[in-house]
C-alpha cells in the first residue's frame, strides 16, 4: 500500500511531462490535438478550449490597428461566416503585446467590436503564449478546430491578400472548411499560407 | 499696342505650356507616386526603346527609413508587389523579377525578407510594335511596412518612344544595377555544383543546401526558400565547405504526417557569394532542384563531416531508377513509334528475315538507339541544363529531322537500304531516339537533376540510364518479333501493304514536326518561326522533287538542296533568338538575363 504514492507520484510527474511536452511540440500544424488555453476576453469571462470539446472552434487572431484585420473586420468578412455557421464557436484572439503601440485596452476594443459588428468574444492574450502554441504569425491567422479537439485548417481567411478581387471572386478557405467540417469531411486545403501584419508579440 | 499684346500672349501661352509639362515630362520614368511612407514609379532603360526585342523596364521604390516592401516570399507576413499592365500593342505580358532579398527580424521570432530604402524590381517584357511610341499603364499593388503595415495601390503611366535606341543616362545605369542583383541559375555558372538534401527523421526534417565551387563567409551569406506548400521553413545556419558553403533550415510540415520526402522540389535564392576566381561577379544564386535524401537515415541535428553525403548509393540508384523510367517513358511517342514500326515492316519484309537475323538486328537497332540517346543526353541536356531542350537550334533540328522521317516514309526519299541491313537497322534507332527527345519527360528530368546534384560520373551514369530506357522498345520489340511468328505475319507482307503502312505513320511523323514547331514558337519570333516553317516546306518540296527518275547531277544538286534546307531550319531559328540580347548600355551586366523565375 505505502509504495503506491511514489507510483502515483510519478505516474502524475509523467502525465504533467506528456502535457507540457504536448504543448512545447504542438505548433498549430494541422492534424495536432488544438493547445489547451483559458483566457479572458474583453468582457472579464473566461473562456477554455476544453468547454467547447464537441463543437467546431474557429480561432481568428486580430488586432484592429493591422489594416487587414480591420478591412475584413469592416468588410464584415468574419462575422458573417460566424452568423451564417450559428453553431460554430467563433473566438478571437489579440495576442497583442501589452507595451506595444497597437494595444487596445478591453474596453476600446469592445467599442471597436461593437462598431463592426463583432459580436463574437475577443480573447486576450497579453503573455503571447497561446499565440506561439499555435505558431500564429498573422492577423489575420485562421484556425480551425474539430468536434475532437484536432486541428483541421491552419492559414489565411482567403486568397486575397490585398483585397482587390470582389468578395464572390475570393476563395474564402474557411468558408470552405467550415463546410466540410458540417458535411463530415477534412477542410481541403487544409493548410496555406496566412498573410496579415505579423502578431506584435 | 497689338504687337506688346501678341507678344504677351505667346509669352504667356509658352510658359503654360511649359509648366503643363512635367506630367509628360522625362520619357524614362513615371511620375512618383507618393504614398505615406513610401513611393513607387515606373522606369525604364531607354529614353527612345527599340520596336522589336527585349525591353527593360523596373518597378522603381523608395520607403522611408525602417519601412519595406517584399520579396517574392514575403517571410511570416506581408505579400510581394504584384503589377498589372493594361494591353498595349506588341507589348507581351511584363515579368517581375526578384533582387536578392534581406532578411528582416520582427519581435515575436518571425522574419521577413524584403528590401528596406530603394529597390527597383526589373520588368522583363518583349516588344513587336511598328508604332512610334508605346503607353505603359500599370496597376501596382503592394505593402509596406515597419511596424505597422500599409497597403498601397498606384496606376503608373509613362510613354515610352520607340525608335533608334537611345539609353537613358539617369535610368539606364539604375535599371542596370539592379538587374545584376537578380540571382543566376546556379546551373548556368559553370564550375559551381548544388545539393539540395533532406535529413528526416523523428518527426522532423532538416533541408541541407550545399554549394560547391563558391566563395562566401558564413557570417554575410544568407540562404532564402521559396513558400513551400508542404513545409514551414526555420532559420538556416551557415557553415564553411572545402570548397564552398553549406546551410541547415529546419523543416516543419504543416499537415502532421505529410512532411515532405526525398524528390519535393524545392527552390531558394543563396546570397552573399563570389563564385571562385575568374568568373564573373555574381552575389547571389537562385536554384531549384529534387531534395535528395541524406546518405544515413535519421542524422538530424548535427552538422556531418562527411564532404559529399548527398552522394550515397540510395540516391545514385534513384536517380538511375528515375532517368531509366523516364527513358522508357519517353520512347512511348509519335515519332519513335512510327519509325519503329517502319522499321519492323523492313524487318518483316526483308527477304532472309529468319529468326536469327532478327536477332542481330535487333540488338544493332538497339545499339544505334543507345549512342544517339546517349549522345543527345550527355551532350545536349549535361551541358545546357535544361529539359526539354530549350535552344531554339535543337528545336528546329527535331523538327527536320522529323520532316526527313515523315517524307521517307512517304516515299518521296528512299528509305535507308538495303532494308533489314544493320546500317539501316542502327539509323533507324538513332532516329527514333532523337525524335523522342523533342517530347516533355519529367521523369527523365527528375531523375538527371538528382544525378546531377552527386556529380558529373552520377549524371553520366543517370544519361546513359535514360537513354538506355529510350532504347529498350527495340530490344523489346526485336524479341517479340523474333520469338512470335504468329506476330510476324500481322504485320503486312505484301509490297503494298506495307507501303500503306509506312504512308500512314508518316502522319504519325507529321505529328511530330507540329509539336516541335509549337515548342519552337515559344522559344523565337514569328517572323523567325516562319522563315523556319518556309526552310522546311522548301525541303519538303525538294524532296518531292526528287522522286521522279532524274539524270545524276540533276538528282545530287536537289539532294544537296534538300540537306540545305534542312539545316536551314535550325540555324535560323538560331538567329531569332527571344531573350538574349545584349544591353546597349553596358555596365558589367551579364549579358544573359536569368530565364527561370517562378
Amino acid at each position: 500500500m505505502h509504495h503506491r504514492k511514489p507510483f502515483a507520484a510519478a505516474l502524475l510527474a509523467a502525465g504533467l511531462l506528456a502535457s507540457s511536452a504536448t504543448a512545447a511540440f504542438a505548433a498549430g500544424q494541422v492534424g495536432e490535438t488544438a493547445p489547451a488555453f483559458t483566457l479572458k476576453d474583453a468582457q472579464g469571462k473566461t473562456h477554455s478550449l476544453k468547454d467547447y470539446k464537441g463543437k467546431v472552434v474557429v480561432l481568428e487572431w486580430m488586432n484592429p490597428n493591422c489594416p487587414f484585420s480591420d478591412r475584413h473586420a469592416r468588410e464584415k468578412t468574419m462575422s458573417a461566416l460566424a452568423a451564417k455557421y450559428g453553431e460554430v464557436v467563433w473566438l478571437g484572439v489579440n495576442s497583442t503585446n501589452p507595451q506595444h503601440r497597437d494595444f487596445l485596452k478591453p474596453a476600446d476594443h469592445l467599442t471597436y467590436n461593437k462598431k463592426n459588428g463583432v459580436g463574437y468574444p475577443v480573447l486576450y492574450d497579453e503573455s503571447g503564449s497561446i499565440g506561439k502554441a499555435y505558431d500564429a504569425k498573422t492577423t489575420p491567422h485562421m484556425f480551425i478546430v474539430d468536434p475532437q479537439g484536432k486541428i483541421a485548417y491552419n492559414g489565411a481567411i482567403d486568397d486575397d491578400p490585398s483585397g482587390g478581387n470582389a468578395a464572390a471572386q475570393r476563395a474564402n478557405y474557411v468558408d470552405g472548411g467550415l463546410r466540410a467540417e458540417k458535411a463530415g469531411k477534412d477542410p481541403d486545403p487544409a493548410s496555406t499560407k496566412p498573410y496579415g501584419c505579423s502578431v506584435k508579440y | 499696342m497689338r504687337d506688346v499684346t501678341a507678344s504677351l500672349a505667346s509669352t504667356l501661352l509658352a510658359a503654360a505650356a511649359l509648366l503643363l509639362a512635367p506630367a509628360a515630362a522625362r520619357a524614362a520614368a513615371s511620375p512618383w507616386s507618393e504614398n505615406g511612407p513610401s513611393r513607387v514609379r515606373l522606369v525604364t532603360a531607354w529614353q527612345t526603346a527599340p520596336a522589336a526585342g527585349e525591353l527593360r523596364l523596373g518597378l522603381h521604390f523608395r520607403t522611408d527609413p525602417g519601412w519595406h516592401v517584399y520579396w517574392k516570399n514575403s517571410g511570416d507576413a506581408g505579400y510581394a508587389p504584384t503589377v498589372r499592365f493594361t494591353e498595349a500593342p506588341g507589348l507581351k505580358q511584363p515579368e517581375l523579377l526578384w533582387p536578392a532579398p534581406n532578411r528582416f527580424d520582427l519581435p515575436g521570432g518571425l522574419v521577413a525578407f524584403g528590401y528596406e530604402g530603394e529597390v527597383v524590381y526589373p520588368l522583363r517584357a518583349r516588344l513587336e510594335s511598328t508604332a512610334k511610341s508605346l503607353q505603359l499603364t500599370a496597376d501596382v499593388d503592394y505593402l509596406v511596412c515597419e511596424v505597422d503595415c500599409i497597403p498601397y495601390r498606384s496606376t503608373l503611366t509613362l510613354t515610352q518612344p520607340l525608335g533608334p535606341p537611345a539609353p537613358d543616362p539617369e535610368t539606364a545605369p539604375l535599371v542596370d544595377t539592379w538587374w545584376a542583383r537578380v540571382p543566376r541559375p546556379a546551373v548556368d555558372i559553370p564550375g559551381v555544383r548544388t545539393a539540395t538534401v533532406l535529413e528526416s527523421g523523428q518527426g522532423k526534417a532538416v533541408l541541407e543546401i550545399r554549394l560547391h565551387g563558391v566563395q562566401a563567409d558564413p557570417r554575410t551569406a544568407d540562404l532564402f526558400l521559396e513558400s513551400h506548400v508542404l513545409v514551414d521553413t526555420g532559420r538556416p545556419e551557415a557553415r564553411a565547405l572545402a570548397d564552398g558553403i553549406a546551410f541547415r533550415v529546419p523543416l516543419t510540415a504543416r499537415v502532421v504526417g505529410k512532411g515532405p520526402a526525398p524528390g519535393t522540389v524545392f527552390a531558394w535564392t543563396a546570397t552573399g557569394l563570389t563564385p571562385s576566381a575568374g568568373r564573373s561577379g555574381a552575389a547571389s544564386l537562385e536554384a531549384r532542384q529534387p531534395a535528395l535524401a541524406a546518405a544515413s537515415a535519421a542524422r538530424v541535428g548535427g552538422a556531418g563531416t562527411d564532404p559529399d553525403r548527398g552522394s550515397s548509393p540510395a540516391n545514385r540508384s534513384g536517380a538511375l531508377l528515375q532517368a531509366l523510367l523516364g527513358g522508357l517513358l519517353l520512347a512511348v511517342n509519335p515519332g519513335t513509334l512510327a519509325v519503329l514500326l517502319a522499321a519492323a515492316c523492313a524487318w518483316r519484309a526483308a527477304p532472309w528475315s529468319a529468326a536469327g537475323t532478327l536477332g542481330t538486328l535487333g540488338p544493332l537497332g538497339t545499339l544505334g538507339a543507345l549512342l544517339a540517346g546517349a549522345w543527345a543526353l550527355i551532350f545536349g541536356v549535361g551541358s545546357l541544363g535544361s529539359w526539354p531542350l530549350g535552344e531554339p537550334a535543337a528545336t528546329a533540328g527535331l523538327a527536320a529531322l522529323a520532316l526527313l522521317v515523315a517524307v521517307a516514309l512517304w516515299g518521296l526519299i528512299p528509305w535507308p537500304r538495303p532494308e533489314g541491313s544493320a546500317v539501316a537497322a542502327l539509323l533507324a534507332g538513332g532516329t527514333a531516339a532523337l525524335l523522342a527527345l523533342a517530347w516533355p519527360a519529367p521523369s527523365l528530368t527528375r531523375g538527371l537533376d538528382l544525378a546531377r546534384q552527386q556529380g558529373p560520373s552520377a549524371l553520366a551514369t543517370a544519361s546513359l540510364a535514360g537513354a538506355l530506357g529510350l532504347a529498350l522498345p527495340w530490344l523489346a520489340l526485336a524479341g517479340l518479333l523474333a520469338s512470335s511468328a504468329a506476330l510476324r505475319r500481322r504485320l503486312p507482307s505484301s509490297q503494298e501493304g506495307v507501303r500503306r503502312l509506312r504512308e500512314a505513320l508518316g502522319f504519325l511523323a507529321a505529328g511530330c514536326i507540329v509539336w516541335s514547331l509549337y515548342q519552337l514558337s515559344r522559344q523565337i519570333d514569328p517572323e523567325g518561326l516562319t522563315f523556319v516553317q518556309l526552310a522546311l516546306v522548301a525541303a519538303a518540296l525538294l524532296a518531292w522533287l526528287l522522286r521522279r527518275p532524274r539524270r545524276a547531277t540533276a538528282a545530287a544538286l536537289l539532294a544537296a538542296g534538300l540537306a540545305a534546307a534542312l539545316l536551314a531550319a535550325p540555324w535560323l531559328a538560331d538567329r531569332s533568338r527571344v531573350a538574349s540580347s545584349a544591353p546597349a548600355v553596358s555596365t558589367g551586366v551579364p549579358e544573359r538575363p536569368p530565364t527561370r523565375n517562378q
